[in-house]
């Protein structure tokens, strides 16, 4: 067949399909087992079994719900900065080869330094505050985001922009009806996979110079040797990354149905 | 209604020059369907986009009701090969793009969206997102898209090429009495000797890259009742697929019927 399925929809499953939240509770538990047995192997409390942890976690003197969520304000902050910066760059530059020509170079090379060395510069010019950590995280998560809208619109087919040209649209028009739901389902994974990344960041940014934040509490729950209080801490960290992993498949299911739609379902043939 | 003029293309790839079409010339009356038939390669396509106005001539002049053609303005349509469906859009999302587009209240285009789906039989396939539509049904909501829009001049690329011979027939009907009822100026491009008689009140046979125009083969019995059965479309059919036995307009290529799969 010769028709325009280059656009070919990837199949996979709801995220409340039962099968795949059953696989998620199963793994969790199994987490946990293993943390168990490592604790009750290594009897030292340096290393807590996971329900101290999880009674660390739950105690309201440790103060972690507020540590937490100055930390989920900090990079959810940075990623819709990250978000509204390379996203609407990128389209631009994949539509726009000569112009992608210049930046390029310069892409290439600033993509590959780790931003987190940059720390100490951007604690110089923008302070101590909240504002050098979400900077930190938005130049790393950034570069992710620009190019892969780059690249994806880059590989948008020809014949997508002449079908739309077709019908009157202006250069607006292609952003808004072709180009932008073209990426949106890459967007999407470079956003789930930077929130990794994203976290990484701000642990390290968290981890130096201020009183809050999960990576502030990581630390200093380490340094009072705290430990139940320190894996607490860890636990609500990686939450805050699954949340934050869950929050944008949701979405992308939400915004990408049609990814969703696989050649088998409700087709009728021509009758 | 469109005039070509001494019309020739050539690309340039990287330094190269390739020239796709030199001197082609014809005139298409209000409401006329031309078919414009080649070997692979003539050119066919790129004559489309030209007269579309999405490439400019290199030399010579297009017409298009006085001006040159522009892609922009809404009275030319084009159904590209392959469809040109947007599969994040549904049915009804498509068909409507070029409304929405053009700036036409919600309300009239929720109207006139359903009346074409209706006309071309997709009337519950609104919210159906192409990737679940067969091929067929594809091309449908794909000239839906184009009828909606009640443009002047209808541009179409190897329209049915992709489908079976069964669901081709059916289409090429439901193209012929929509482009006849709306007095429709049709450009249509084929490899297919068969749907050339069938749909083409002129057609335009064209040579090997670069492509010129080899015959201007009149065809006035079309559109008649059970023309498809009749011994004139047999004997036209004969007639085109012998001008093809010229090894300069490409061979056997053509010679055969119905059931190539075209692209």
């Amino acid at each position: 067949m010769a028709d325009t399925d280059s656009i070919v929809p990837r199949p996979s499953r709801p995220w409340w399909d039962p099968r795949l939240l059953l696989a998620d509770l199963v793994s969790a538990l199994a987490i946990a087992l293993a943390w168990w047995l490592l604790s009750l192997w290594l009897r030292t409390p340096t290393f807590p079994p996971p329900l101290e942890a999880l009674r660390a976690l739950f105690t309201r003197e440790n103060g972690i719900l507020i540590h937490f969520l100055v930390s989920a304000r900090r990079i959810v902050l940075a990623l819709l900065l990250a978000l509204f910066l390379g996203l609407p760059l990128g389209l631009y530059l994949g539509r726009n080869h000569r112009i992608d020509a210049v930046v390029a170079p310069f892409l290439y090379l600033t993509y590959p330094l780790p931003k987190i060395v940059l720390l100490p510069v951007v604690m110089v010019l923008f302070g101590l505050g909240d504002l050098s950590r979400i900077l930190l995280i938005v130049l790393t998560v950034t570069y992710q985001i620009l190019v892969t809208a780059r690249d994806a619109a880059r590989a948008l087919p020809m014949t997508a922009i002449y079908s739309i040209r077709s019908l009157g649209a202006t250069e607006f028009d292609v952003y808004r009806h072709v180009l932008f739901p073209y990426v949106l389902p890459k967007v999407f994974t470079a956003l789930r996979i930077s929130s990794g990344t994203a976290i990484a960041v701000l642990f390290f940014a968290e981890s130096f110079a201020t009183t809050s934040g999960l990576g502030y509490l990581i630390m200093d729950a380490w340094g009072r040797t705290a430990y139940p209080v320190m894996f607490a801490a860890i636990m609500a960290m990686s939450g805050l990354g699954l949340v934050l992993y869950l929050i944008f498949e949701a979405a992308e299911q939400r915004f990408c149905r049609w990814t969703l739609v696989t050649r088998a379902a409700g087709r009728a043939k021509e009758g | 209604m469109l005039e070509v003029r001494g019309v020739e293309f050539t690309y340039r790839t990287g330094g190269r020059r390739v020239p796709a079409l030199t001197g082609v010339d014809f005139t298409l009356a209000p409401g006329e369907i031309w078919a414009v038939i080649g070997p692979s390669g003539c050119g066919k396509s790129t004559l489309l986009y030209l007269l579309a106005g999405l490439l400019r001539p290199t030399r010579g002049e297009i017409r298009f009701r006085g001006g040159p053609p522009l892609a922009h303005q809404r009275e030319i349509a084009l159904i590209l090969q392959g469809y040109g469906l947007f599969p994040w859009k549904t049915v009804r999302d498509n068909v409507a793009l070029g409304l929405q587009i053009r700036g036409v209240p919600p309300a009239e285009s929720r109207r006139r969206t359903e009346e074409i789906l209706a006309t071309v039989g997709l009337a519950e396939y609104g919210d159906f997102y192409p990737e679940e539509l067969s091929g067929g049904q594809k091309q449908r909501v794909a000239i839906a898209r184009s009828f909606v829009l009640e443009p002047a001049l209808l541009l179409m690329d190897e329209p049915f090429s992709a489908l079976d011979a069964l669901t081709r027939e059916r289409l090429q009907n439901l193209l012929l009495s929509l482009c006849l009822s709306r007095e429709m100026g049709t450009v249509l491009v084929t490899h297919n000797i068969e749907e050339a008689v069938f749909l083409g009140r002129r057609i335009l046979v064209m040579t090997r890259r670069p492509g010129r125009v080899a015959a201007i083969v009149d065809n006035p019995d079309m559109g008649q009742e059970g023309y498809r059965a009749s011994a004139a479309f047999l004997a036209r059919t004969t007639r085109l697929r012998e001008l093809f036995r010229d090894p300069e307009m490409g061979g056997e290529e053509l010679g055969d019927s119905g059931g190539d799969a075209g692209g």
